[in-house]
Formats: C-alpha cells, structure tokens, sequence
C-alpha cells in the first residue's frame, strides 16, 4: 500500500498542474467591471434565438454567395413556373407566414439550396430530371420545409457560433473588422451546412415528410418527391458528375424512401390518389427547353 | 504522507518553466472587443498540446471556418485561391423583387383542382 503512496502525489500533480496552468490564463488582475458587464449582457443577448429579421439578413448572404458562385438562370417561364409553385405551397406550409423567394443556379448539377428566411434555389439540372409536376411541388416543398423547420439556423446556434457580436454584425451595415470576422463565420457555416457538409439525416427525413405533406395540402399527389428521389436510387453508390453533390450532402435515396414509405403507410395514403401532371410538365419542358 | 509531498514537489518544480510562459491567450471571438489571437510562432508547444488534449473538439466545418477566417476578408478570396467565394447581391434584390400576379397563381391552380379548388378542377387552363 505504501508504494501507492508515491504514485498518487505524482497522480494528483499531474491532475493539478493543468488546473493551476489554465487558471493562470486568466487575468484576473487587469480585468475592467466594464468590460465583464458588457460580456455578461452579451452572453444574455446570445442566449436568445436569431429573430425573423437577423434570420433574413443571414439569409441574404448565404443567397447572394449561392448566387455568386453558380450564377442565377433567369429563364423568364422556369422563373415564373418555380414561383408561382411555391408561392402556392407556401401557405400550406408549416410556416406560412414569411416571404419565400425562389430562383434558379445555373449549374447542371441537380440539387436545391434552402438559405434562412425564405430563399429558395433549385438547380438547372434538378429541374432537367423533373418529370411531373407533382415531382417538382415535392421538391420545394422539401426545400419550404427545411426553411419552416429552420434546420440551418438550430445547426448555427448548435456550433455556438451565434454570439451577441454575430446578432449585431449581420443587422449592421457599417461592420468593425471583429464583426466581419464574425458575420463571415456565420455565412462559411450556413454555407458549409448546405452546400459542404449537408444537414442531418433526420432532418433531411423531415423535409422529405414536410414536402410530401406540404404538396399533399395544396391537392398534389403526395408521392411526388418519392418517385422524383426514387430516380436516384440506381445510381446512388455510383453517382455521376452532376449528382455527387446532392448524394454526398443528403441521406441515401433508398433509405429516403423507407422513411417516406412509414409517413404514407402512417397518412393512410395511396400512390395515386391525388393528381401529379406528368403530362403538363412534359408540355411545359417540351415548350421551355433547357439549356 | 512524505513520499507524496515529495512526489508532488518534484513535478510541480518541473512544471514551473511551463507556468511562465509568456500568456498568448487563443480566446473564442466572444465580443466584438475581443483581443486578436496571437500568431503561431508566439504559440508554446506546452499550450498547443494542453488544447488538444483538455479542449472540446470542434466539429469539423467550424475548424475550416476558423481557417478561413484568419486568410480572408469578409465578401473575399483567400489568398491561396482555394475559396473562390462570389457574392451576387444584385441577384438577391432581384429574387427579392420578383413578383406573380395572385391572378396568374389562381389561374393556375384553377386549371388544375388545387389549393382553394380542390375538387373543381376546370379543363386546359392555363399551362
């Protein structure tokens, strides 16, 4: 027992030490009541969730860098088509009350981009694999979904990066470096969220549901965004140039479409009941080709 | 009792060099006050292994965040090129400023039995 006796001063040391070596980094002599005031009031301010308007500022960043980086097709029919679909879901949606906006990037990669505060984009490539409309009201109303459910904003305030600096940064115009520093860390993280790193599983599962409902609520065939995933399903372990993007940032599409099959199984709802419009979408491509 | 006092002394005398290295504090951006983080060189091994081994992982979008932050300017490029970043704000105002006519949308839903018209669908209106 006696040998132990040694080894557990060199234990406790060791414990210590690090204690000792962390609490010398803080300056407790210098510090100014001022200042430790101001950092409290500004840990109370970032306690509290973005509110709609610092949410639509965020927002308009993380579109303006979308838009900026693949570029807007602004294809007077799609353009129109896009948002007079939307705008008809979006009162249907499980947050009916903000502005949803929605474009086109000009990319031939298929995917679709929900910035914060109502931005929505859909891919030039995405809307080529549209095959009914159904298909297409799906899809936006994932997107609405993701947007209702403010999945991008719970992944900031997960990371902690939305501090009271941060609420200030992204409402002002004239921004101090530290600022920027901090409304740039905001943007990179919604950005790498949507377009590097994607969200997460359940919450792509949840925008699918909520697509599936939303577009269900307005008299589409719910079954829409599961036979517009269920295209993907072939190539997902060997996905091409054009998809590696969509399947690297979103769930497998087969196991998309188990947990879409429990939501219809659960709704009690048939494929087919309600109307998708192959035919008026195949009309409307043949009318409007893409590039 | 003596054995772990002297256990004790002899690493806390070894650890004394560790304690004096100069503060070159690496603070969380908390307020816009915050003292810039000092470069690398000035970084002591002791202090850089200390994080790795007590700090909380970051997760991994937030460390390339941290990256960037340091070689960028807000709405830039980093230096090395490696993050063509674009901003399109003229894009945005004009998405902002888009607009459909509430006629043009009930048409639509008109000629196809949906929303307000469910289950009155009319025939070939609209596209």
């Amino acid at each position: 027992m006696k040998n132990y006796k040694g080894l557990s001063g060199v234990l406790l040391a060791a414990i210590l030490i690090p204690i000792f070596a962390w609490a010398q980094k803080f300056d407790l002599k210098n510090l100014k009541p001022g200042e430790v005031l101001d950092a409290g009031k500004d840990l109370v301010k970032a306690a509290k969730p973005m509110s709609e308007e610092e949410e639509i500022a965020l927002g308009r960043q993380v579109a303006a860098r979308l838009a900026g980086t693949f570029g807007v097709w602004k294809d007077a029919s799609w353009t129109e088509r896009i948002n007079v679909m939307g705008r008809s879901l979006a009162p249907y949606s499980e947050r009916p009350d903000i502005k949803y906006r929605f474009a086109i990037l000009d990319t031939d990669d298929v995917n679709a981009y929900s910035a914060p505060g109502g931005y929505v984009f859909l891919s030039r490539g995405l809307l080529k694999q549209v095959k009914s409309e159904g298909e297409l009201a799906g899809v936006l109303g994932h997107e609405i979904g993701h947007i209702a459910k403010k999945h991008v904003l719970k992944e900031i305030q997960k990371s902690g990066l939305w501090q009271a600096g941060a609420k200030v940064a992204i409402s002002s115009s004239d921004l101090s470096p530290e600022q920027e520093k901090l409304l740039k860390g905001l943007t990179d993280a919604s950005w790498d969220v949507l377009v590097v790193k994607g969200l997460s599983q359940q919450d792509e599962f949840e925008a699918d549901k909520l697509g599936a409902a939303n577009e269900a609520k307005l008299g589409y065939d719910p079954y829409g965004i599961y036979n517009f995933i269920k295209r993907f399903v072939p190539v997902e372990t060997k996905p091409g140039d054009n998809l590696k993007a969509l399947l690297s940032t979103h769930p497998k599409p087969s196991a998309r479409l188990a947990e879409l099959d429990k939501l219809y199984q659960n709704q009690g709802w048939t494929k087919g009941a309600l109307p998708d419009f192959p035919e008026r979408q195949e009309k409307f491509a043949a009318q409007n080709p893409i590039k | 009792m003596k054995k772990i006092f002297f256990g004790f002394l002899i690493l806390a005398i070894l650890a004394i060099p560790f304690l004096i290295q100069p503060r070159n504090s690496e603070q969380p951006i908390l307020i816009a006050r915050a003292e810039p983080p000092a470069g690398d060189e000035e970084e002591s091994k002791f202090w850089s292994t200390f994080r790795k081994i007590f700090s909380k992982p970051e997760p991994s979008w937030s460390k390339s965040n941290s990256q960037t932050t340091q070689t960028t300017g807000v709405r830039g490029v980093d230096d090395e090129g490696k993050l063509k970043e674009k901003y399109d704000f003229e894009a945005v105002k004009w998405m902002e400023n888009y607009r459909v006519s509430e006629e043009g949308v009930m048409k639509f839903l008109k000629a196809r039995g949906l929303g307000p018209y469910q289950g009155k669908a009319g025939k070939g209106e609209g596209q």
